[in-house]
């Protein structure tokens, strides 16, 4: 007993540092683990609280810019409902009118776009009928996917996060693969998994492939910038330049498949 | 420590909590197309705590303060446990830039105790330790060393223009 306190007296302060330091260690490894269940983030109701509220006083700064693109979007919908419009205004009968995708509006309130593991905190949750495993979009592109919903808050983990992969195909081509972030580069994603045969240009768009019960078909995400089958490899390497600025990230659409849970279930029962 | 001191110190840990989490977290994410940097005001907390300030409870500040920053930046850990190793390797640090005569019973270290240049030279040492702990243990591997080192450059040279005009501004020079 005396020795331990003796012990404890000459190097405590260097035993509360590795003890302190372990925590921290155990509380980064857990959140970076496969289940996000950690009391510290910021949808917690403090921190949360306090980020809403400030973010509601500066959004007041910028509401104009907002507002031009809001117009902009608008203006897009607009000119591709006329040209819908008068699309099927020369066909027989009108398609199966009933939606298989639904939207719910929300706002990202806190994000970061730099570290390696990248997360959006969004102001609609389970309240709103937001679930785990929903995909975000904004106009120009995805944003991430649901992964942790409470009642009024769901944390987004981003496209740049080490984890995620999204299902991307070429559009105009019949070829699709697997979208990762491996570079540092926050414009930059690797396409996986595309067959050399596949006639692969410069400038290619990538969209989403709509394989994936989680994201429509044909959501944009980026361009091809570097395109290259290195010697005696089967697959192209692929770098994507994202479509827009993850910085500039601010209101998104999450993504409600009406269907999805009925396709999991029919999936499901043929793996059983 | 007196009542008025604690005063002191509960404040300036509020203020540049949320200095830290409501002005600067944006200043990183906003500027340019590639964000290199990330400036870290926080430390001068621990920075400004009195030389004999008991090193267990600096430690224990230290955790308290960076897993309050972590709830905000939504990185549990990483800001703690780069605050608690800065927060340990403070007193070497003092001790190196001990003046002859040793130091006061009630000082901290400041533009006083220190001077200008002094001071920045102090703070320099512990935010580049600071910024280069954090910067790893984010990357959590050694994988990225040049991304580690570029980042810490980066940031290490806006923060320190931060930690130069609070000084000046701030901090009386007697």
């Amino acid at each position: 007993m005396q020795s331990i306190i003796q012990l404890f007296t000459r190097y405590g302060t260097f035993l509360l540092f590795l003890l302190l330091e372990a925590a921290c260690f155990i509380l980064i490894v857990k959140y970076n683990g496969e289940q996000k269940e950690i009391f510290i983030s910021s949808s917690n109701r403090i921190s949360a609280g306090i980020l809403q509220r400030y973010d509601k006083f500066t959004s007041y700064l910028n509401l104009d810019d907002r507002m031009r693109k809001m117009q902009e979007e608008n203006a897009r919908l607009v000119a591709e409902l006329e040209s819908l419009k008068s699309f099927y205004a020369n066909q027989e009968s009108f398609p199966d009118s009933i939606g298989q995708f639904q939207t719910i509006p929300a706002k990202v309130f806190n994000k970061s776009t730099f570290g390696n593991n990248n997360w959006f905190t969004l102001d609609r949750g389970s309240n709103h009928g937001v679930r785990e495993g929903m995909g975000v979009i904004n106009d120009k592109g995805v944003v991430g996917i649901v992964r942790k919903t409470s009642e009024n808050f769901s944390l987004v983990m981003s496209v740049l996060h080490r984890d995620m992969r999204i299902s991307g195909a070429i559009k105009n081509k019949s070829s699709h693969g697997l979208l990762r972030w491996k570079d540092s580069d926050p414009r930059i994603l690797d396409l996986e998994f595309i067959p050399r045969h596949v006639a692969l240009e410069l400038g290619d768009t990538i969209q989403t492939s709509g394989f994936s019960n989680i994201f429509p078909q044909d959501i944009m995400i980026g361009t091809v910038l570097y395109r290259e089958v290195p010697q005696g490899q089967n697959f192209y390497q692929v770098k994507v330049e994202l479509a827009y600025d993850f910085f500039d990230v601010d209101y998104v659409y999450i993504i409600d498949n009406l269907t999805g849970a009925e396709v999991v279930r029919l999936e499901e029962s043929i793996s059983q | 420590m007196n009542p008025g001191n604690l005063a002191q110190q509960i404040t300036r840990f509020m203020v540049l909590l949320l200095f830290q989490v409501l002005i600067l977290k944006r200043m990183s994410m906003g500027w340019g197309e590639v964000a290199y940097w990330n400036i870290l005001l926080y430390p001068l907390f621990i920075l400004w705590l009195p030389v004999r300030t008991n090193p267990l409870i600096m430690l224990l500040l230290a955790f308290v303060l960076g897993l309050s920053i972590d709830m905000f930046y939504d990185s549990p850990g990483i800001h703690a446990s780069a605050l608690v190793f800065t927060a340990f390797v403070r007193p070497l640090v003092l001790n190196w830039m001990e003046p002859r005569e040793g130091y006061n019973l009630n000082a901290a270290p400041s533009r006083a105790l220190f001077g200008l240049t002094g001071f920045l030279q102090y703070a320099a040492i512990m935010m580049g330790v600071h910024l280069f702990f954090y910067f790893s243990v984010d990357a959590f591997t050694f994988v990225y060393i040049a991304d580690i080192l570029l980042k810490t450059f980066f940031s290490f040279v806006l923060s320190m223009a931060f930690i130069a005009m609070v000084t000046l501004i701030f901090s009386p020079s007697k």
